[in-house]
């Protein structure tokens, strides 16, 4: 299991196109990919779980990856923070 | 006659009859479905069709609007094959025996109350998204499905106003210009999506009306202002006669304009002058190409650093000037390196706050104390020279030392992209921006040093006024048209003539027609202005002497 927790930039927060974003990249990704922000948790790789956490600027958001690929997804997810959010 | 206001958020003026159409209470009522497996069937069908149609809708928006602007149908394609949004339908009908219209209904509009009460504005609009996927859902599944906009004009001649709740995207994509030529709506807002797309396809429209919207009539007669928000149901003869006449003229002054596409900013004495647009994001390019401008005269880069979450690398920046030419096709950019300062903050790097940052450690003076990220953004649009007209500007220049480090830091790209066997175009050429008094004043020294000088008019105004333009109290004294700027410009003028260099005019003066004749005087070789200004300037150059 991979773990990091990544704080919000973005003036808009994880608005919808980066969640498409997100799920796009996550799109062939093996392991369970699970956020967690303000005490909710979404599945990440599901566009209205995603969008339903409603994640804002200044938030912590932590991600948790399990699974086969997680250490090639943990600097994916890595690398998408730093251009989207 | 009546009058009613919204918010304009699409300019024009439309006349005509109103023509109101949505769904306004229209439920499902649940009853037993007799074959569960046939109405997945059925649901699963129409998740098809639907898919399809949002496919071609996608398509079709990025042929006409590009793709930035088209990601919202992107978003309803990934909604549509959300597995939560399936499985929540599937199991309404498999478990509640719902009949597939209630199921889609039903859960579209749980999954839409969930972003309804989002605190967050731009959240809550999300719930309009929702809207429209079960739209496009039901429209297979209920024959009862209230006829859309599409098919309630299906027999109009003339153009009318559609009078809608909501406007969504892909009602704008789906506009036929013959039958409706503008948009009013209840809810809704300036920043929109849907208000995005009308100001890009050019149909007037006036949102927000608010609870006004009832007091609309099927077939009566208004006239829409989609810049002021004003609508006039009924109209007297005096107001027709009024729009009518400032309609016709904002029409033909459009349509005169764009016969001037494809033709060149030439005086009649054969004088040729080049007419850039400005842009501060590469979206606006778009408007650039539509406008026909003749490239681009200002990329001010500080907005693209401003959007994103560290410093972009060098092989990130490159591959964003690098597309950036691509889509001028040849025609020639100019772009500026970081001007940041206390005013243009970078949300990653901690600034001290300046009592005065117009005049602080902004534009050069942070990039020569910050010389990694200077020849960093160097490296990078020199790497991008190879593929098209490149030029490059330095901000905000007061010395000639300043140029001279600057240049040193130009070798030194140069040099390292040399090393690393780069291919880059070694004849880029390098200019400055002319905005302070002192430059403008040593202008012949600082042509010795680079290939051409663009005049930021507006900062050159606010530091030879010494008023601060962002002040309404001594905004009387900021005026470009006083004898000490022009008099300063036509002494860069002369500097750039006398060295051979070339002379670009920007900012807010350099748009201002009065004024055509005299940069031309002082040897203006092209002149930078916003995108929907081009075509004006154009005609302006083209009736001059």
């Amino acid at each position: 299991m991979k773990q990091f927790t990544y704080e919000v930039k973005d003036e808009l927060g994880l608005h919808a196109r980066v969640a498409t974003e997100l799920i796009n990249c996550l799109k062939d990704v093996e392991s369970r990919v699970t956020l967690e922000d303000r005490e909710k948790t979404a599945d990440a790789k599901k566009l209205f779980s995603v969008m339903a956490l409603c994640v804002q600027q200044g938030d912590l958001l932590s991600f948790t990856i399990e699974g086969g690929d997680e250490e090639k997804v943990y600097g994916e997810l890595k690398e998408f923070c730093r251009r989207f959010l | 006659m009546k009058k009613i206001r919204g918010i304009g958020a699409s300019r024009g003026i439309a006349i005509g009859k109103l023509v109101i159409t949505g769904e306004q209470g229209y439920t499902v009522e649940y009853t037993e479905a007799e074959d569960s497996r046939k109405e997945l069937e059925r649901f699963e069908d129409a998740r098809k069709k639907a898919e399809k149609d949002l496919d071609q809708v996608y398509l079709e928006a990025v042929r006409r609007v590009g793709k930035e602007s088209s990601m919202i149908f992107q978003l309803h394609i990934m909604m549509l094959q959300d597995q939560d949004f399936y499985e929540a339908i599937r199991d309404s009908i498999i478990k509640r025996h719902s009949k597939a219209e209630y199921a889609v209904w039903k859960v579209a509009q749980q999954f839409a109350a969930v972003f309804s009460s989002m605190e967050d504005e731009y959240m809550r609009g999300r719930a309009a998204d929702v809207a429209d996927i079960s739209r496009r859902l039901l429209r297979y599944l209920d024959p009862h499905f209230p006829k859309d906009f599409e098919e309630s004009l299906q027999d109009r001649e003339e153009p009318c106003i559609l009078a809608v709740e909501n406007v969504v995207p892909s009602m704008i994509m789906q506009l036929d210009s013959k039958k409706v030529s503008a948009i009013v709506s209840r809810e809704g807002s300036r920043s929109s999506h849907s208000a995005i797309l009308a100001r890009i396809l050019g149909i007037p429209a006036v949102v927000a009306v608010g609870p006004s919207f009832s007091v609309f009539k099927q077939e009566e007669n208004v006239v829409l202002d989609g810049s002021t928000g004003w609508i006039f149901l009924e109209p007297d003869e005096e107001t027709l006669c009024r729009f009518r006449r400032q309609r016709d003229s904002f029409l033909l002054h459009l349509e005169q304009l764009q016969e001037l596409r494809g033709t060149k900013a030439i005086t009649k004495s054969n004088r040729y002058v080049e007419i850039y647009a400005s842009i501060t994001r590469p979206g606006d390019m778009e408007e650039v190409l539509e406008n026909d401008g003749d490239g681009v005269g200002l990329y001010r880069t500080e907005y693209y650093f401003m959007n994103t979450k560290d410093f972009p690398t060098e092989e990130e920046q490159y591959h964003h000037y690098a597309s950036l030419l691509q889509e001028l096709n040849g025609k020639p950019a100019v772009i500026r390196t970081l001007d940041v300062g206390t005013d243009r903050q970078l949300p990653y790097m901690n600034m001290m706050e300046e009592d005065n940052p117009s005049m602080g450690f902004r534009a050069m003076r942070f990039s020569l104390d910050m010389p990694h990220i200077l020849v960093t953004q160097m490296k990078a649009l020199l790497r991008a020279s190879s593929h098209g007209d490149l030029r490059v500007l330095l901000p905000m220049i007061t010395t000639v030392q300043e140029v001279k480090q600057a240049k040193e830091y130009w070798r030194q790209a140069k040099e390292a992209l040399r090393r690393e066997g780069v291919p880059f175009d070694e004849n880029t050429p390098l200019g400055i921006m002319i905005e302070t008094p002192a430059a403008a004043l040593t202008a012949a020294a600082l042509a010795k040093e680079v290939d051409y000088f663009s005049i930021g008019t507006s900062d050159l105004t606010q530091f030879v006024t010494a008023a601060d333009r962002n002040n309404p109290k001594v905004a009387y004294l900021y005026d470009f048209h006083h004898p000490a700027v022009l008099k300063l410009i036509s002494m860069v003028g002369d500097a750039a003539k006398e060295a051979g260099i070339g002379l670009n005019i920007s900012g807010e003066a350099a748009g201002d027609i009065t004024l055509t004749e005299f940069f031309l005087q002082c040897g203006a070789s092209s002149l930078t202005v916003a995108p929907h200004a081009v075509l004006e300037l154009r005609r302006t150059v083209q009736q001059l002497d």
